[in-house]
C-alpha cells in the first residue's frame, strides 16, 4: 500500500500538487487534534477532495470513521448518534464534540451505512484490511492497473462509493480524478482521456445514452453497478464505445461491498458476473443452500461486515434480499429484489422508512408507498395518503425528517385507501384505482 | 432573458426534469435538491438545456448551485 502523498491525484482533471496536499493534511490534522484516538467520527463533506483527505487522516489517527451521505439530515444523523455513543461529527470542516464513550469494538476501524438515504440506516462495521482486500479483488477482476485513471463522478450522496474508490486507489496506485459534479459524455469529451476508467450507476448510464454528444475517446473501462442495468442500455453503450470494456458489478454494503463482477459481452438480462476471487456464493431455496439454481443469493466472504444480525446469517451464509440464478459455470443472474424495496437510481429505499415519517404528520390517517417504474431511475416511490391533504405542507414536513432522495416526487391523496377484509391497505385495488400497470 | 423564467420553461418542457412542486411555484430561494428534488443527473440535464440559451455556461458550475438563486447568479454573470 502506498502513502497518500505518493499517489497520483487530480481534481477536475488538474493535478493536486504536494503543497496543496500538505495544506489539506495540515488543516485536517489541526481540526481533529482534540478528538481522542478510537473515537467514532461521523464525516459529512460535500467536496470530494476534502472528503478524501479527511477520511484518510482521520483513519490514520485511529478514529473510527463513518462516511455520511451529503444529503443526510440532522434528524437522520441523530438516529445514528443514538446507536454510536461518543461520536464526533465533522461536517464540511466544522467539528462538533462527541459525548460519552465509544461503544464500537476495538477491532473495528470504520463503518459504512447500508443505504444512502434510508430513514434509519444500518451500520456495517469493518476493519481496513477487509476493505483493502475487497478493493484488491475488484480492481483485479476489472483489470485496473496503475496505468489507469479512475474518474470519480458519482455524487457524494453515494459516500460509500468514494470510500471504495479510496481503498482501490491505495491498493492499485492508479490516478484518481475527483470531480465535484457528475460528468457525462459531454464533459468527459473535453478531457484528453487516456486509459480512463469509470464506475457509474445505471441511471448515469441511461443519462449518458441520452446525450447527443459523440462519446469521448480514451475510455478503457466502464463498470456499471449500484442497481440492475438493462441489457438494452448495455448493448447501446457497447455499440457507442466499441473499444471500451463494459463490466457489470454487483455488491451490497454488508458484503464490503463488491461481490461479483464480469465483462458484459452480450450476456443475457440480469448478468452480474462471477464471484470475486475469495467470495463464495450459493442460492437459498426451500431452506436449502445450493451452488447452482434459483433462490436468494447467499454469500461467504472475508470482507463481510463484522456485525451481522442473527436474522441475516444462516449456516454461516449471509443471506441477501436479492433473488438470483447461479448457472453451472458460476455466472450469476439477478432476478429481482425481495418484496417492496425500491431501487431509486441505485439507492435502496424502504417504503416503511417513508411511511413511518408520513404517518407522524398530524393530518395523515394512513399512507402507503408504492413502487412505480421510472424511465430515469428504474423505480421510484409513489406516496398515497389518506385523507386528501395539502401535499405542499406534507412535503415541508418530510423535508425535515427524510433525506431529499427519499421524498417521493409523486404524491397522491384520497379520502379513503382501499382495504382488505383484515383492514390492511389493498395494494392491488389501489394500483387499479391509480391506473398503475 | 429572465433566467428564472428560462429555468422554469426548461423544467416545464423537459420530461426528465420531474420536480416535487408545480413549476409555477419555483422561487429563487428554493433548493434544487431539498425543495425541488433534482439530483446531480437532473441538475446536469438542466445545465445542458441552459447551454442552448447560454452557450458560455460551463456545466461544472452546477457544483456551486444549491439554490435556484445560485444558478440565476451564474446566468446573470454570463449576461
Amino acid at each position: 500500500m502506498q502513502e497518500l502523498n505518493e499517489l497520483p491525484l487530480t481534481f477536475s482533471g488538474a493535478p493536486v500538487d504536494q503543497a496543496e496536499r500538505k495544506s489539506l493534511a495540515d488543516s485536517i490534522l489541526e481540526t481533529i487534534k482534540t478528538i481522542p484516538e478510537g473515537a467514532p467520527l461521523l464525516l459529512q463533506e460535500k467536496n470530494p477532495l476534502h472528503f478524501l483527505f479527511n477520511y484518510h487522516f482521520s483513519l490514520k489517527k485511529g478514529l473510527k470513521v463513518i462516511a455520511l451521505p451529503t444529503d443526510m439530515t440532522a434528524y437522520q444523523i441523530d438516529h445514528i448518534k443514538e446507536d454510536i455513543s461518543g461520536s464526533w461529527i465533522l461536517q464540511n470542516g466544522e467539528l462538533k464534540e462527541g459525548i460519552g464513550k465509544s461503544n464500537i469494538p476495538n477491532d473495528i476501524t470504520h463503518a459504512c451505512l447500508t443505504s444512502g438515504t434510508t430513514g434509519h440506516p444500518k451500520l456495517c462495521f469493518f476493519d481496513q484490511s477487509q476493505s483493502r482486500l475487497n478493493a484488491q479483488m475488484h480492481t483485479e477482476s476489472l483489470g485496473l492497473t496503475s496505468e489507469h485513471t479512475l474518474i470519480q463522478t458519482l455524487p457524494l450522496y453515494h459516500s460509500f462509493g468514494l470510500v471504495s474508490y479510496y481503498y482501490s486507489w491505495l491498493e492499485t496506485g492508479f490516478t484518481l480524478d475527483l470531480n465535484p459534479v457528475f460528468l457525462g459524455f459531454k464533459s468527459l469529451a473535453k478531457r484528453r482521456l487516456k486509459k480512463a476508467a469509470l464506475h457509474i450507476s445505471p441511471s448515469q448510464l441511461r443519462f449518458m445514452l441520452k446525450e447527443k454528444t459523440v462519446p469521448p475517446l480514451g475510455l478503457d473501462i466502464i463498470s456499471v453497478g449500484g442497481g440492475s442495468v438493462d441489457t438494452g442500455s448495455l448493448r447501446e453503450i457497447t455499440k457507442k464505445l466499441p473499444d471500451t470494456k463494459i463490466y457489470v458489478t454487483y455488491g451490497l454494503t454488508e458484503a464490503g461491498p463488491r461481490v461479483s463482477t464480469g465483462q458484459w459481452e452480450n450476456h443475457a438480462e440480469g448478468y452480474i458476473g462471477k464471484p470475486l476471487s475469495q467470495v463464495e456464493t450459493s442460492v437459498l431455496n426451500n431452506n436449502e443452500f445450493k451452488k447452482t439454481g434459483s433462490g436468494k443469493l447467499a454469500i461467504k466472504s472475508p470482507t463481510l461486515k463484522k456485525n451481522p444480525t442473527a436474522s441475516e446469517i444462516e449456516n454461516d451464509w449471509l443471506v441477501t434480499r436479492d433473488h438470483v440464478e447461479i448457472k453451472e459455470n458460476g455466472e450469476i443472474y439477478f432476478k429481482g429484489r425481495e418484496n417492496d424495496l425500491i431501487n431509486f437510481g441505485g439507492i435502496s429505499l424502504y417504503p416503511a422508512d417513508i411511511e413511518t415519517v408520513v404517518r407522524s404528520h398530524p393530518n395523515v390517517r394512513d399512507c402507503v408507498v408504492l413502487k412505480v417504474p421510472s424511465s430515469t431511475y428504474e423505480e421510484e416511490p409513489l406516496l398515497v395518503v389518506e385523507p386528501v391533504i395539502d401535499t405542499k405542507d406534507l412535503r415541508q414536513f418530510m423535508k425535515d425528517k427524510l433525506s431529499a432522495g427519499q421524498i417521493p416526487k409523486k404524491i397522491e391523496s384520497m379520502d379513503k385507501l382501499p382495504r382488505t377484509s383484515l383492514e390492511k391497505v389493498d395494494r392491488k385495488e389501489l394500483g387499479k384505482r391509480l391506473e398503475l400497470s | 432573458m429572465d433566467p428564472l423564467n428560462v429555468i422554469k420553461e426548461i423544467i416545464e418542457q423537459n420530461e426528465d426534469l420531474e420536480i416535487q412542486i408545480p413549476t409555477a411555484e419555483i422561487q429563487p430561494e428554493h433548493e434544487y435538491r431539498g425543495d425541488l428534488g433534482l439530483d446531480s443527473l437532473g441538475l446536469m440535464t438542466l445545465a445542458f438545456e441552459l447551454q442552448e440559451k447560454y452557450p458560455q455556461l460551463d456545466e461544472t458550475a452546477i457544483a456551486d448551485w444549491t439554490t435556484v438563486q445560485d444558478s440565476i447568479n451564474t446566468l446573470n454573470e454570463l449576461g
